[in-house]
């Protein structure tokens, strides 16, 4: 979501989140008089709502993005996205105000830039996300698309894409490109700026031979177990290989610090 | 699939999200969506009052134009709201 304090709005946005959310207007009014007021919806915690609260905030954001989304589609009669600029700034409305999970969303065009539908496909934690390239071939083959636009955000501010946001993007190319299905662009947003693959010369090539195995990250203890723990979800090893279900844990580089801490792999 | 029916899922969507943060029932869900259909959603927090919701779901309802106006996102002075 795109943000613009107004301070004289101030009042108006603090009434209207007390009465949703539940949480006291008084706490509000403090907390805008020494933080920035948007940190209610862009970063929740830092209000230390109760769990009712937070689930409250949680929907309100949704809604907001619902609302923005739908306001696009209306304004323009077909949603056309024909260059990198149109992309950046469609997904940075979208994604920008997004500031506690990682997103990966997805558009999917017709032949003439059309959007015919926009989606996010999978939410993750604060620094990573599961993409799961079956999920995004259903879809698009669903809709009859012939290309396709990726979009995730960086909480951490960061635009930079990471090793495993050009695993996850090789891989797309790599399933798409023999059913001539082209990935246009992988858009990364980070606070209010975005990033383009297409536009820095970073979009992989395919690769001549496609793999639906879990792909062995750069710290492959973590991988592993990774793929362990979800798949013990799914079943069987047989169950798997016949769903040719595949996984992929990209990261925020911008926690690569934090990461050992939190249990995951060791640099 | 057509725009349209695209459009009619993101209208389903957001009255699915009004309706839960309300903790209205499916037939606040249904208004809402009707509301959104026809109006639009440019235009949607313009027609609350003849749409004639429930008292509780109005007062939400203008809690999140509130919210909304506060952004910037929705146009007007505080005394419109």
């Amino acid at each position: 979501m795109t943000v613009d304090y107004k301070e004289k709005y101030a009042s108006s946005f603090i009434k209207g989140i007390a009465l949703l959310t539940g949480i006291p207007e008084n706490r509000l009014k403090k907390y805008a008089a020494e933080q920035n007021l948007f940190n209610v919806l862009e970063h929740p915690n830092t209000i230390a709502p109760n769990k009712q609260q937070f689930e409250k905030i949680h929907l309100l954001n949704d809604f907001i993005s619902s609302y923005q989304l739908l306001k696009l589609q209306e304004n323009e009669n077909k949603l056309t996205i024909n260059s990198t600029k149109k992309a950046g700034e469609y997904f940075s409305a979208l994604l920008g105000g997004t500031k506690d999970r990682e997103k990966f969303m997805t558009i999917f065009l017709d032949s003439r830039g059309h959007v015919i539908e926009s989606r996010t496909m999978f939410e993750g934690s604060i620094g990573e996300a599961a993409v799961y390239p079956r999920e995004v071939l259903k879809a698009a083959l669903d809709c009859d698309c012939v290309s396709i636009i990726l979009a995730h955000n960086h909480p951490g501010g960061s635009m930079k894409p990471s090793v495993e946001d050009l695993n996850v993007t090789q891989t797309l190319v790599s399933i798409f490109t023999p059913l001539q299905i082209k990935i246009l662009d992988h858009i990364i947003v980070a606070g209010t700026g975005y990033h383009s693959m297409t536009e820095s010369g970073e979009m992989p090539l395919p690769l001549p031979q496609i793999s639906y195995d879990v792909l062995p990250l750069d710290k492959g203890k973590a991988a592993e177990e990774e793929q362990t723990a979800y798949q013990s979800e799914l079943g069987s090893q047989d169950d798997k290989e016949e769903w040719g279900f595949l996984a992929y844990r990209y990261d925020n580089p911008d926690i690569g610090d934090i990461l050992p801490e939190m249990g995951g792999p060791e640099p | 699939m057509e725009q349209n029916q695209f459009r009619q899922k993101d209208y389903e969507r957001a009255a699915r999200l009004l309706s839960d943060l309300f903790e209205a029932g499916s037939d606040v869900t249904v208004k809402l969506y009707a509301q959104m259909e026809q109006n639009g959603i440019d235009s949607f927090f313009d027609n609350l009052k003849p749409a004639d919701f429930p008292d509780d779901v109005a007062e939400k309802l203008t809690a999140v134009r509130m919210v909304l106006h506060g952004m910037g996102e929705i146009p007007g002075s505080d005394e419109t709201l």
